[in-house]
């Protein structure tokens, strides 16, 4: 085992970077930048290893047996409680591991030229990092917890102080909204952990015990606890009609926040739904599934109207977060392999996509200092860098074959059409709507008469190219070679959908 | 005479107080006025030895024993009133710690304030292992007296004696009606002392079983105080002298009034060990009297069957939910932070009664199979305790460190903080998110413990509308958070902060953070020093 431990340095590395930083004086803020990109990238690099030992293992899919997680560890944390530090990987969570810290690197960069309070900014980043591939890892439901909760704390402050105008609004809104949720978790958890331990056996957070102890429930339970949990992932995710603070903290945010919230934090509610609700609560999961499905699509359409409607760039590519998810709550909602895998797949590829399209958000405002698709006009022709990697970033969002977005979409498409033939076809709809307001804003942006205000715009920097072209080349490979994330996650997600019943 | 002397050694950490507080006089006396604060160190020895001598009496409690009983039976000493006597000794060293650098206090003889704190200390100790309830009284007396003096502390204050009147008024009429529920109970009874007065109304109630009731195995329900209406009078009014100190509602009208008015260092005494002193001798009535009334009924043949329903737990619940959600609400409106908080530890105090209405519940409405209760929901109201004392301490500090510069603690005061001193923002940001039971903080772990006993007995709505205020609290918090770092200052002064308030953080910071992320030492502590039943 080469790999041992491998983990646990992915997960506390940038952790350990933000320590370093803590003590790095304020004014050095060249040294705090450089040692906030080393932490990330050997995170980075690790969760690269990651990746390469979950695709060399995709025999050993996870999900509900324990001996079938990749890079299991196991220390006891509080053994009088039946809480340990419990982490480990399947076809679910290795994907997004090698996502949060890839993206997690990126964003360092990404965030280089922010210049106030450079101390603060990257040691919370870091933090942010951290708890973020722990929520990922985490295969103890208190651990979990803690991760999902210490990620809320730097996310405020990040968004409040280095924001935008209404910032405080935008900050207090998340932590409020995503409050609300995690305690509906809080009590499930509390109430799961107590139906833990038979006779004589102790009662314990590992995730295992309480799978076995969810599944026991009758069907009135599993729905009140799907509940509880499914309000509160879907207010991560955001599900229609909790998704209300994600404009607000999406336009206020930086931008590297805004990458991290997009590319990583609303997967983490699409995750709690595989991770818990599809795996705990089959009957739970049948009863709802078709409201999920109804959800999904309405957050398909309406995210994708009333991103059309946008006039704010940013505050479109929020919206258009919003359709995506869409995509990924019908996938759930029909539960047959395919779905699910392509589910899954549409969370890693919007993972990126959306990521991408921040990132270059965030370029063009740094130039023009407003984010108005009206204001601009023709600048492809004075950024022609900018505007390729555009062109793919747009076009692997849209769902253009040959890059990573048809996959992903076409898989959830396919898969739901046997289960909810109607939803699906809505579904379908959403995708022309996609590529309306996504070509809309191209041609807006990007083609006809240079808006004279932009004459002397200066084409992407040399930083600016070497955190896009990674999430573009990302995009191309995955539209080309889609086996190379989808084998890892198949196995996973056919064991679940076999689990609820297809 | 030997009983006297016997039990001495158990009463020292009173004693120790009551001689370093003469100490404190006299070193006060032979200070010049500008050094008076000087003698806090005395002061301050006097508790640190008294919380040394409850560790050892804890430490070197002898096995076995449930309580020792001193002073012919008027005070019981036992683990449980030991941990809360550590508890508020604790709370008044931190508190005496940070009230030399109080503005509040400059040009003042401080000696009769460490005085009164300690005094106010010793009833507080004895209240918490009173045994008969006269010295439950007295002490609750000698407590209340200094702590209306310490609110007035500031004589020329307007607001402090305004503040100090109210505290009076609202204390000496719950001190009337309280004392009015002892003597009822006691004519009742006929006995004063706590511990018994349970068995007698138990034996009041259900007479032996006779031997033809015992052979059909019907419990015999025929007690002269079956439904009686005494025995309820006399509770509440006793209940209520109880819930005036632990200021909740409907008990609450003079807390954020005192808290606002009294100099910070009292405000937050008031709020840890006064609240501390009262959970004390509340979970000791609820266990030692109440449980007893309703417990399930046992026949001689070992058949167990529930007596009649307890109305207290729902009483306690509706107590509980009120708290929560006025001291909440309340708090959102707040632009002072002192005000804010106070609105705040009636909410917290809420939380707590959510523990003793599990734990109350679970005594007497449901049959254990073991024949043993669950004590859980006063374990967690121990623990919550133990955290909430540091963590609100801390608050009340930084509050105070801000006062001292501006004058007041409205929250525009407080804008910009981080800038201007990073370790007093972050150490108030530790504070704030562990008061609002964000994990990993202790304040969380304190909240699941609550929330966990809840749902371990089918309290799910309770949960629910805890969890609800936990989301209510967070906002205002937030708005604190806000203000220190989302907005600039108007000064880019450095503020300055003592190096003992600098330790006093460091003391409450510690704690919060240790049982955040390893907490079962401290959650053993209170699960051992659980030994009433």
């Amino acid at each position: 085992m080469y790999f041992q431990g491998l983990l646990s340095m992915t997960i506390f590395l940038p952790l350990l970077g933000a320590g370093i930083i803590l003590c790095i004086p304020s004014r050095e803020k060249q040294a705090i930048r450089i040692v906030a990109a080393c932490a990330s990238g050997l995170a980075a690099i690790m969760g690269m290893l990651i990746y390469i030992f979950s695709y060399q293992n995709t025999g050993s899919v996870g999900f509900d047996d324990p001996n079938a997680f990749l890079l299991v560890e196991k220390v006891s944390w509080i053994p009088q409680f039946g809480i340990s530090y419990f982490i480990g990987v399947d076809g679910f969570s290795g994907p997004m591991v090698v996502l949060s810290s890839m993206l997690g690197f990126l964003s360092v960069f990404v965030s280089w030229g922010i210049d106030k309070g450079v101390k603060g900014y990257f040691s919370l980043l870091l933090l942010l990092i951290t708890s973020m591939i722990g929520v990922f890892c985490a295969l103890d439901f208190f651990l979990f917890y803690v991760f999902w909760e210490l990620m809320l704390l730097p996310m405020f402050f990040l968004i409040g102080i280095w924001g935008g105008p209404r910032r405080e609004y935008a900050a207090i809104k998340f932590f409020l909204y995503t409050l609300s949720g995690s305690v509906l978790m809080l009590i499930v958890m509390i109430y799961l952990y107590l139906k833990t331990g038979g006779t004589g056996e102790a009662r314990t957070f590992n995730l295992f015990a309480i799978i076995e102890a969810a599944r026991g429930l009758n069907t009135q339970q599993q729905i009140w606890v799907w509940l509880g949990l499914g309000i509160g992932f879907a207010i991560k995710v955001p599900i229609f009609p909790f998704h209300t603070w994600l404009p607000d903290a999406h336009v206020e945010a930086p931008t590297a926040i805004s990458v991290l919230l997009a590319g990583i934090l609303l997967k983490m509610g699409t995750y709690g739904f595989l991770r818990f609700n599809m795996t705990m609560l089959p009957e739970g999961q049948a009863h709802f599934s078709y409201w999920l499905a109804l959800f999904g699509v309405i957050n398909i359409v309406y995210g994708a109207m009333v991103a059309m409607a946008q006039t704010d760039f940013k505050k479109l590519v929020a919206y258009s977060s919003v359709s995506h998810m869409g995509y990924v709550m019908l996938g759930f909602a029909a539960m047959t392999p395919m779905a699910i895998s392509g589910a899954t797949f549409q969370m890693f590829n919007h993972g990126t996509s959306s990521a991408m399209l921040f990132m270059l958000v965030g370029v063009l405002y740094e130039r023009a200092h407003h984010r108005d698709i009206n204001g601009f006009g023709g600048i492809g022709s004075k950024m022609p860098i900018y505007y390729g990697l555009s062109a793919v970033g747009f076009f692997a969002a849209l769902g253009l074959p040959g890059l990573s977005g048809f996959v992903s979409e076409a898989f959830v498409l396919l898969g739901s059409f046997q289960t909810y033939p109607v939803f699906t076809a809505i579904g379908c709809f959403g995708v022309v709507l996609t590529a309306g307001y996504l070509l809309w804003t191209i041609k807006r942006v990007f083609l006809g008469k240079l808006n004279p205000r932009y004459e002397t715009l200066e084409d992407c920097n040399g930083r600016e190219i070497f955190y896009l072209t990674p999430l573009a080349i990302i995009a191309v490979i995955l539209g080309v070679f889609p086996f190379l994330v989808l084998n890892i996650i198949n196995g996973t997600a056919h064991a679940l959908a076999v689990f609820n019943g297809y | 005479m030997s009983d006297l002397l016997e039990s001495l050694q158990f009463f020292s950490p009173e004693l120790l107080l009551v001689i370093f507080g003469v100490f404190t006089l006299i070193s006060d006396a032979t200070l010049s006025k500008r050094d008076s604060a000087k003698c806090v160190s005395i002061a301050l020895m006097g508790v640190i030895t008294a919380i040394l001598a409850s560790i050892i009496l804890y430490a070197f409690f002898p096995a076995g024993d449930k309580a020792i009983m001193i002073f012919s039976g008027q005070l019981s000493i036992d683990k449980f009133g030991l941990m809360f006597k550590i508890i508020i000794l604790v709370g008044t060293a931190l508190v005496m710690m940070y009230a030399p650098s109080a503005r509040e206090f400059h040009g003042r003889r401080m000696g009769e304030y460490y005085l009164l704190l300690m005094i106010a200390a010793i009833g507080m100790c004895m209240l918490v292992t009173a045994n008969t309830m006269l010295m439950l009284y007295l002490s609750l007396e000698t407590m209340s007296l200094c702590c209306y003096l310490l609110v007035g502390y500031l004589k020329e204050d307007r607001r402090s004696s305004e503040a100090a009147l109210k505290y009076l008024i609202f204390g000496g009429v719950s001190a009337a009606i309280m004392l009015y529920g002892i003597s009822l109970l006691y004519g009742v009874t006929g006995t004063l002392v706590i511990s018994e007065i349970g068995p007698v109304l138990e034996m009041l109630k259900y007479p032996t079983p006779t031997p033809d009731s015992a052979k059909l195995g019907v419990p015999v329900l025929m007690g002269v105080l079956h439904n009686s209406m005494a025995v309820w009078v006399a509770l509440a009014m006793i209940l209520g002298g109880i819930f005036y100190k632990v200021a909740v509602v409907p008990f609450h009208f003079w807390s954020p009034d005192a808290y606002e008015g009294a100099p910070t260092p009292v405000s937050a005494f008031l709020s840890v060990a006064s609240k501390a002193a009262g959970m004390g001798i509340l979970i000791r009535i609820v266990s030692e009297i109440i449980v007893p009334i309703y417990e399930p009924f046992r026949s001689i043949y070992g058949t167990v069957q529930i007596a009649e329903i307890n109305l207290w737990p729902y009483i306690f619940a509706v107590i509980a939910v009120l708290s929560m959600f006025l001291g909440n609400l309340a708090a959102l409106r707040q632009k002072d932070v002192k005000r804010m908080l106070a609105y705040s530890s009636i909410a917290h105090a809420g939380y707590m009664m959510i523990g003793i209405t599990v734990a109350t519940y679970n005594a007497t409405n449901l049959i254990s199979p073991t024949g043993v209760y669950n004590s859980e929901g006063f374990v967690a109201v121990m623990f919550y305790l133990v955290v909430y004392t540091f963590m609100n301490i801390g608050a009340f500090l930084v509050a105070m460190v801000v006062i001292n510069q501006k004058g007041n603690c409205r929250l525009e005061a407080f804008n910009g903080l981080v800038y201007r001193s990073p370790f007093l923002a972050i150490a108030m940001g530790f504070f704030l998110f562990s008061l609002a039971g964000l994990p990993p903080t202790g304040g969380f772990i304190g909240k699941f413990y609550l929330f966990k006993a809840a749902i371990n007995d089918g309290w799910y709505w309770l949960t629910f509308l805890g969890l609800i205020n936990s989301v209510i609290s967070l906002y205002y918090y937030a708005r604190v958070m806000n203000a220190m770092t989302f907005v600039q200052p108007d000064t880019e002064a450095e503020l300055h902060t003592e190096p003992l308030d600098r330790v006093v953080m460091g003391l409450c910071i510690f704690p919060i953070i240790v049982t955040g992320l390893y907490f079962w030492p401290v959650y053993s502590f209170s699960l051992n020093s659980f030994n009433i039943w």
